[in-house]
């Protein structure tokens, strides 16, 4: 199963709607090639994500990615999901076994480790979509003052909280905390904003 | 795409409560309990709007991770850089200032000029700020030729996995041209991908860019216009630029005023870039008057 340039769109939708999920999978138990195309669109991104959380290895998100979407496919395909409607919960469900199995032939299990956000910006898959996400986070932090761009850093980079933050800005805790709300909010509005051109 | 729940976890988890509890940051954190994880994860495989929100925070952590809090400097948030691993930016960055070595005017105490060739085609980085102090009066101004002169905003390709769709195979083609500088090859190939997809505001742009270089300004207008037609994408502000650019270059100063002045307006990363190019477009035409 050969994953298209675009599976990990951020504009991929998830068929949100059980009929919409029950429609799919029927499409693909009626061996429909482009709804295996979409359903591979459609999940990919975030089989990939979630992969990549739980066991933090590149390497490993493709084949395991590749390994649950393929799993997927073939169980639709022979009818084996029960509740159609549920074919979101099905693939997360398939995805969680395979990274369970990925894990249990490894010896360490880093699954306490948070996400190493350059190791995951590195490893994602490259697409134009992923490029102009990162092209336009970036014109959106620019556009931050500096002192909340530092107290976005030292939050989600460093992991530090309102209070640690407050003591090394000369700030207090509950300013600091909403200059972070704020912030995030601002970056993630304008790049949706932006994303929509 | 209205707010989903996910009732299958013992935690009831919706967007309400992804928002309230700040659960994308704790959960690209590794905060979350092991129940409150699942029960996320279960939800972003359904809901579009939060797992859009987690790409993009994660996209932040990775930057600012990349760059600092101090790295977000005008020329660093320029849409094509996001083209550009580290070694292209350094290669762009000594370029730049190569190049601002080369353009930037003579101090009656400063050193002897230095010896240049002549860079290819139109090529010319966007000003660079002088060093600090006040201007001699006898600093010469930049001509119009330099002011209009362009330097291809770097591009370096991306791997993707499976066979491309006809439009980025065409674009993929036309960009390895584009980066050979064999920007006729380029044309052809990218008008293809534009035809495949005329909404691609990267086509649309590099397309215009390849014809600028190539000189045929009547063209290269055409499609930054149409670049900037598409609204508010990652190319808008370098649209506007390069247009103004074109317009210089067929020696049309209001035209390229306006753009500039649409730029400013933007109020983006490069608005200040776009302030000095303003500044220098309305002293040459007050020198040709």
């Amino acid at each position: 199963l050969t994953l298209p340039p675009g599976s990990y769109g951020w504009h991929a939708r998830c068929p949100t709607h059980p009929q919409q999920q029950s429609a799919l999978a029927e499409r693909i138990r009626s061996r429909e090639p482009a709804a295996e195309e979409e359903l591979v669109r459609l999940f990919s991104d975030r089989v990939m994500f979630l992969v990549l959380a739980r066991t933090r290895d590149p390497e490993a998100a493709r084949d395991v990615t590749q390994d649950v979407m393929l799993a997927v496919v073939r169980a639709l395909r022979e009818g084996h999901l029960r509740e159609e409607e549920r074919l979101a919960a099905f693939v997360y469900g398939t995805a969680r076994n395979l990274i369970n199995n990925y894990l249990r032939t490894r010896s360490r299990l880093p699954r306490e480790d948070p996400i190493d956000a350059g190791l995951h910006l590195a490893s994602m898959p490259d697409s134009v979509e992923n490029s102009e996400r990162v092209a336009l986070v970036r014109r959106a932090l620019g556009a931050l003052d500096s002192t909340d761009r530092k107290i976005l850093l030292l939050t989600l980079v460093e992991g530090l909280k309102p209070g640690e933050i407050a003591v090394r800005l000369g700030l207090t805790s509950e300013v600091v905390r909403t200059r972070k709300s704020r912030a995030l909010k601002k970056t993630t509005e304008r790049v949706k904003r932006l994303s929509r051109r | 795409m209205s707010a989903n729940t996910t009732n299958s976890s013992k935690r009831r988890m919706d967007c309400d409560r992804v928002a309230r509890e700040e659960i994308l940051e704790s959960y690209l954190g590794g905060r979350l309990s092991e129940e409150d994880r699942d029960a996320f994860e279960e939800h972003y495989f359904e809901c579009a709007r939060c797992f859009d929100e987690l790409q993009t925070i994660q996209a932040i952590r990775g930057e600012l991770r990349r760059a600092g809090a101090e790295g977000f400097e005008a020329k660093s948030t320029r849409p094509f850089f996001g083209w550009v691993p580290a070694a292209g930016l350094a290669a762009a960055v000594l370029l730049a200032v190569g190049v601002w070595l080369w353009m930037r005017p003579l101090s009656p105490s400063g050193p002897p000029e230095p010896t240049r060739s002549q860079p290819p085609s139109r090529a010319q980085l966007p000003e660079k700020p002088g060093p600090p102090g006040p201007e001699p009066t006898v600093t010469p101004e930049p001509s119009l030729d330099q002011l209009a002169r362009v330097e291809p905003p770097p591009y370096e390709p991306v791997t993707l996995r499976g066979a491309p769709d006809a439009a980025t195979a065409r674009f993929q083609r036309g960009m390895e041209g584009y980066r050979n500088a064999d920007y006729r090859g380029a044309v052809a190939d990218l008008r293809a991908a534009a035809e495949l997809d005329p909404d691609a505001a990267h086509i649309l742009f590099f397309l215009g860019i390849s014809h600028l270089m190539l000189g045929q300004d009547n063209a290269a207008i055409d499609r930054l216009r149409a670049t900037i037609a598409l609204g508010d994408s990652a190319y808008l502000e370098d649209a506007h630029l390069y247009l103004a650019k074109a317009f210089l270059g067929r020696k049309d100063f209001a035209a390229a005023e306006t753009q500039l002045k649409k730029l400013i307006q933007l109020g983006g990363s490069s608005s200040g870039e776009a302030r000095r190019l303003l500044r220098q477009v309305e002293r040459l035409k007050k020198r040709s008057d």
